[in-house]
């Protein structure tokens, strides 16, 4: 199907690029302690970009014939016709693609995904999914290339509850071997030390962020280094090339080809290869993530980073630290543990202020002890936050849930002087 | 679609079956800058299957339109549903209904559309600005195994835009516009107007604007209680979050079962979520299960009248459905909200106004959120206006009001007679089902809040 399309545009004059996508997704979940529902999509998509000149269309398909492609293309070659001119100067020429990702046949087994299921309700899970997918893709572009790739991953999102109290935890891989279900007794003993919560204080707080409250902030991050983004007025990372954006801590890089990255693929969207980009080095913004046609705009190279319209991240890496999270306890004296956040909302993308909802546990930190508190919220400036970072811990974890739609892998966080709000 | 749908259900071993035929197709424009960034068409169409065997839930969804795939469907979801101990579920029984409902829309030719967006971006040149718009046609089929058997082909259409002012200080506004109907919304949503508005706003927003009052009465104008009916009364009042079937992803909710026929506002407070109202983005007549979709009054009076129930809630709490089930394509339908709001009451916003000693009028917000169970609340105001002795004082910059719903709720002393709509797109289930509806409502005024 895919050199059929291929050799319509080719034969129309055309430049262009028709990617393939076979995905099968399945889902187990599960609430109060029992399973619920169990779900399995079967999607086959074809995505077809063409250009002439610089009118451009994208079409993406729903497993199409023949006909279907030949009707499509048809049509929209006539459309092209109406449009204006749009920004788009040819897509680059390929390197060398990398891959030595994990791939994993089984993720999608049943019993395996119910087990695991099983396995975390019997720790204590009392809400949650377990997800896996494997995507089969090929790709072909007018500059020669046709390449494939098969992609696995599998994660466990659990939240556990006790009495009013709550923690949540994942687990996540391409690799179903790696999803452990013993994250859940972690969530639940945290959960259990929660209750009994009272209202925290507004003030500004040394804060300990935890991997998963921690990615929901950088996963926001991620969106905004996209070219795309700069230039749409989304990002507070707008003109700061070159500039410091952050702690001397933080290193920050997108990658494409990480081993066990939930989104590494071997190519982008324009069949270029995907690469390690580094974003952010010791607090230095060092580049942008780039399809073709901002990688032109910027007078730089794609990055692998195609999103056609939009670049994309794939896996957000924070590079890790030297602490641990005792340390970081010992450390602060007087300050905060957040496990967890969600609605990350900004009321100025480019100057970076937004505020994010503590949800579960959250403890108030003096000279060691850990008090339950609730309803906090933290209300800040993403750059002064990236800026305040002392302390990152030595582990790392893979996060990817509903609130952290980019898979990011970061260390436990320690933040000086974070606003915290309440209602 | 028909001949598809009862191939399935007479192949069907499963206690209940359904399943819904989806055909969108869908076009997407981009300017940012000035720059067209090219159009972005989604020609999409699946099956889903739903089945019951033996009280056990399964679902499965392709976009392979042989018969063979659907009966490897079914077989699938009904396998998957018997695998092991599970929720027992069951459905509430409603009357299944049989009809269509077709909603016309003008169409237009996409070099009209291009042009229209230019339009609209030159109003803001010399700004940093980005619109999107968005034009879908969605037809469906649903049928089930009760006897359910629906049509529906439903236009909808939006546009967003963000406008960046920078003057020393950077300021931003955001507006969506959306209706279910086709390009013959366009005119009234007067994006123009809004444009040139807002630009003169944040101009005056960065010269002019001071410290809001700490404390006293705020007006909440109807795009931001719009959002509070959606956030902190639509969604707590979901019976699957009340049930904790949404604990791990979109959350849970404060509301418990006995708040039916409690109090939980001001007696002055009626909030309703009604699908039915035409030309609404939340629009839809009859629900993803087959039930014949009806207005809800969660709130009546400040008293709690009823929850969102779909047939598996209504039965786990012994009602009847309420028509609250919607599915994205190719997903599970779920309990959600379709056009939610406060009811009119009899104050004019000059009245509201002259009442007030020290307080704050919110017409527009940049950034809101609310925990999971919707309990806390933060909205942040954009154009906002200071109140000084019955009379607006100069311009508030950024006041905040960050609320408990109850706080909220019990605190409105005065209702406004106007009642206007917002579109917006709701978030739920798992995978995410982002869902069209209309958020709207009245001035509300609430007495002695704190402002930040």
């Amino acid at each position: 199907m895919i050199e059929y399309a291929l050799k319509i545009i080719m034969k129309n004059g055309m430049e262009g690029i028709v990617k393939e996508d076979n995905i099968k997704n399945k889902q187990v979940r599960f609430y109060n302690g029992r399973i619920g529902i169990i779900k399995e999509w079967d999607d086959k998509t074809m995505n077809i970009f063409m250009a002439k000149g610089s009118k451009t269309v994208s079409i993406e398909l729903d497993n199409p014939s023949k006909r279907k492609i030949e009707e499509t293309i048809e049509k929209n070659k006539k459309l092209m016709k109406l449009l204006s001119s749009s920004e788009f100067y040819g897509i680059e020429k390929n390197k060398k693609y990398k891959n030595n990702k994990i791939f994993d046949k089984d993720v999608l087994k049943n019993e395996k995904m119910i087990s695991i299921a099983e396995e975390s309700i019997n720790y204590g899970g009392k809400a949650g999914i377990v997800f896996s997918s494997i995507n089969k893709t090929i790709i072909a572009n007018t500059n020669g290339i046709m390449e494939k790739d098969k992609n696995s991953l599998c994660y466990l999102s659990v939240r556990s509850f006790y009495k009013n109290s709550s923690c949540h935890e994942v687990s996540c891989s391409r690799s179903i071997k790696n999803v452990d279900a013993g994250v859940t007794s972690v969530a639940h003993e945290m959960a259990k030390k929660g209750i009994k919560a009272k209202k925290g204080k507004e003030g500004r707080y040394n804060v300990i962020f935890s991997p998963l409250a921690f990615a929901n902030l950088i996963s926001n991050v991620a969106t905004f280094y996209s070219a795309f983004y700069v230039d749409a007025g989304y990002s507070f990372l707008t003109e700061k090339i070159g500039e410091k954006v952050a702690s001397e801590k933080i290193s920050i890089y997108d990658s494409g080809i990480a081993e066990d990255g939930m989104a590494s693929s071997k190519f982008d969207d324009e069949g270029i290869a995907t690469q390690k980009t580094t974003i952010i080095k010791n607090g230095i913004l060092k580049n942008y993530i780039h399809n073709s046609t901002t990688a032109h705009k910027y007078k730089t190279r794609s990055t692998g980073n195609a999103g056609i319209v939009a670049p994309q991240p794939w896996n957000t890496i924070v590079l890790h630290g030297n602490s641990n999270f005792d340390e970081m306890v010992d450390e602060i004296k007087e300050g905060i543990l957040i496990t967890n956040l969600w609605y990350t909302r900004f009321h100025n993308y480019r100057a970076g202020d937004f505020s994010s909802v503590a949800r579960d546990v959250a403890f108030y930190i003096k000279n060691g002890e850990m008090i339950p508190i609730k309803n906090i919220r933290v209300s800040d400036n993403m750059e002064r936050i990236l800026k305040n970072v002392e302390m990152l811990s030595k582990e790392t974890k893979q996060i990817f849930w509903w609130e952290v739609e980019n898979p990011v892998f970061t260390p436990y966080a320690m933040v000086r002087d974070v606003r915290i709000t309440t209602s | 679609m028909q001949d598809m749908a009862e191939y399935a259900l007479n192949i069907s071993k499963a206690d209940y079956t359904e399943i819904r035929i989806e055909k969108v197709f869908e076009q997407g424009i981009a300017f940012v800058n000035g720059e067209f960034k090219g159009i972005e068409s989604n020609e999409r169409k699946g099956f889903s299957i739903r089945i019951i065997k033996d009280n056990a839930m399964g679902f499965y969804f392709s976009n392979d339109f042989r018969k063979a795939k659907i009966k490897e469907g079914i077989e699938k979801a009904i396998k998957m549903a018997v695998t092991r101990k599970r929720h027992k579920i069951n459905l509430s029984e409603e009357k299944m209904e049989e009809g269509e409902d077709i909603v016309k829309g003008k169409e237009e030719s996409i070099d009209k559309k291009i042009d229209y967006l230019k339009d609209i971006d030159k109003i803001a040149s010399g700004y940093s600005r980005s619109i999107f718009y968005n034009d879908e046609l969605m037809e469906k089929y649903y049928a089930n195994s009760e006897g359910a058997r629906i049509y529906s082909k439903l236009p909808r259409i939006s546009l967003h835009y963000l406008i960046t002012v920078s003057n020393g200080r950077v300021e931003q506004m955001s507006r969506e516009f959306g209706n279910s109907g086709g390009w013959e919304m366009v005119k009234e949503w007067n994006v123009v107007e809004h444009i040139k508005h807002d630009i003169n706003f944040l101009k005056k927003l960065i010269k002019e604007g001071k410290k809001a009052p700490r404390k006293g009465s705020v007006i909440l104008s109807p795009y931001i209680t719009g959002l509070i009916a959606h956030e902190s009364c639509g969604h707590p009042f979901e019976a699957d979050r009340i049930m904790g079937r949404e604990a791990a992803q979109a959350g849970k909710s404060f509301v418990k079962p006995s708040f039916i026929g409690k109090k939980y506002a001001d007696e002055n407070v009626s909030i309703v979520d009604d699908p039915t109202i035409k030309k609404s983005y939340g629009y839809y007549k009859y629900d993803d299960e087959g039930v014949k979709a009806r207005r809800r009054y969660l709130i009546k009076n400040g008293i709690v009248n009823e929850f969102l129930h779909n047939r598996e809630t209504a039965y786990e709490m012994g009602v009847k459905s309420n028509s609250a089930a919607r599915a994205s394509y190719g997903k599970e339908p779920i309990v959600r909200m379709a056009n939610t709001y406060f009811m009119p009451g009899s104050y004019t916003l000059e009245e509201m106004i002259e009442d007030i000693k020290e307080g704050v009028y919110m017409k527009t917000y940049v950034e809101w959120n609310i925990d999971d169970r919707r309990y806390n609340q933060k909205y942040v105001g954009e154009e906002a206006y200071i109140i000084k002795n019955g009379e607006i004082n100069g311009i508030a910059y950024h006041p905040v009001i960050e609320i408990t719903t109850p706080k909220l709720y019990n605190s409105i002393d005065a209702v406004g007679n106007e009642l206007k709509f917002y579109p917006a797109t709701c978030g739920k289930g798992d995978p995410m089902q982002g869902i069209p509806v209309t958020t709207g409502g009245v001035n509300l005024r609430l007495r002695e809040a704190r402002i930040k």
